[in-house]
């Protein structure tokens, strides 16, 4: 558990699963929400306890993000860790758009971002987002990430396409220093 | 443009050749995933490829066999992430035999196969991830009117370098504007068909 001025980061639990489902709302299709086909997945409550309940670092790090009231505002994610690339991919999912300009928003971000090139050496963290997430983009662009361009017509949801923008965070530019390379850490 | 190159399911009498390509270095360099699989992992993975159960009727993937009769089997189609919901998927375009490599019965490979994805499974959307270094395929890519949407910036490593790799997508429209402007000049088939092996 981490306490932050404006948050309380922990892993998410099952138990959460009721409290993130709306994060999940198929309605409005968010990226994270994409498997491989670029097809939304949307899971039943069950499903995400059975998510969330996975210990396996493979399937990623699932974190809850709390406001100092012990509200539950948002998820934040460390996924796909590309050991070629030494890339990871993160997922910061708000409840609502206007949480994204709040401190905890940003306390969540710099914890990813600290897990990613502090702890596990990652090169480069990435994130993806659909044209209809704007608020998300916003703030990822504000926090440094570059935009590395724009999948045209990806998804059809809501009668109309969507564009994935990618976008990439070097360890350089968040400030973490360059990567040390090959056996930097062995003693 | 000239060329007896058509496109065929695969099958497992293409086994052999198909491995004999993957273990090839020049071949290997341009591959994603580990260069050290040994010729049994390769074999492994290939038949789980070209299998195909009979009560799956989505597949997730269609392997299709770039054949001709002047050269034999030339190259590997691989068309995976085939979303029906959102009509697209990633090609990815092997040509095996070196000789034909840098030549226009590539261009005309490459055509067949995106022909067949738009004229015969109606997809909307055709993507591809090419190595930046791999200048021959993403111009060959680039012909057709892809567009290069995203450059995930060293994303790749080969030689002890990081390589950016270049997401292409190409959407229907642009494929039909290439296809209406190229048939005459290439000479080619305006109908697309996966031949038996026969």
């Amino acid at each position: 558990m981490i306490v932050k001025d404006h948050s309380l980061i922990r892993t998410a639990d099952p138990d959460d699963a009721g409290a993130l489902y709306p994060l999940y709302d198929g309605r409005i299709p968010r990226a994270f929400m994409l498997d491989r086909k670029r097809e939304p997945v949307v899971p039943t409550r069950d499903e995400l306890r059975e998510l969330l309940a996975q210990k396996d670092p493979a399937n990623g790090f699932f974190y809850a993000i709390e406001d100092t009231q012990g509200v539950l505002r948002g998820l934040a994610m460390l996924r796909g860790f590309n050991p070629e690339a030494l890339c990871s991919e993160t997922v910061i999912a708000m409840m609502e758009d206007a949480d994204y300009s709040q401190p905890f928003a940003r306390e969540a971000l710099d914890f990813l971002l600290k897990q990613a090139f502090g702890r596990l050496w990652a090169r480069k963290v990435m994130v993806h987002l659909l044209d209809t997430e704007t608020a998300c983009r916003a703030f990822m662009l504000d926090s440094g990430f570059v935009l590395e361009g724009s999948q045209r017509e990806v998804l059809y949801s809501g009668g109309c396409w969507h564009n994935l923008d990618c976008l990439g965070l070097f360890r350089e530019s968040a400030g973490y220093g360059p990567y040390p390379g090959p056996g930097a850490m062995e003693t | 443009m000239k060329t007896d190159i058509f496109i065929r399911r695969a099958e497992r009498d293409d086994l052999d050749t198909v491995v004999a390509w993957m273990e090839r270095p020049d071949f290997q360099h341009f591959l994603y995933g580990d260069a050290a699989r040994s010729p049994r992992r390769i074999r492994e993975q290939i038949v789980g490829m070209l299998g195909r159960s009979t009560g799956q009727t989505v597949p997730a993937g269609i392997y299709l066999v770039l054949d001709s009769k002047q050269y034999g089997a030339v190259g590997l189609v691989s068309l995976q992430s085939i979303s029906w919901r959102n009509h697209a998927c990633t090609l990815d375009l092997y040509i095996g035999n070196e000789k034909i490599r840098r030549t226009s019965a590539a261009a005309t490979a490459a055509y067949k196969a995106l022909e067949y994805c738009f004229d015969e499974m109606n997809l909307h959307r055709v993507m591809a991830f090419i190595y930046a270094f791999n200048r021959p395929s993403w111009r060959l890519f680039e012909m057709t009117g892809a567009v290069r949407e995203v450059t995930l910036k060293e994303q790749v490593a080969r030689d002890g370098k990081l390589h950016d790799i270049y997401c292409y997508g190409l959407l229907r429209d642009e494929f039909k504007t290439f296809q209406q402007r190229m048939l005459p000049r290439l000479g080619l088939h305006t109908h697309c068909v996966v031949q038996g092996k026969g």
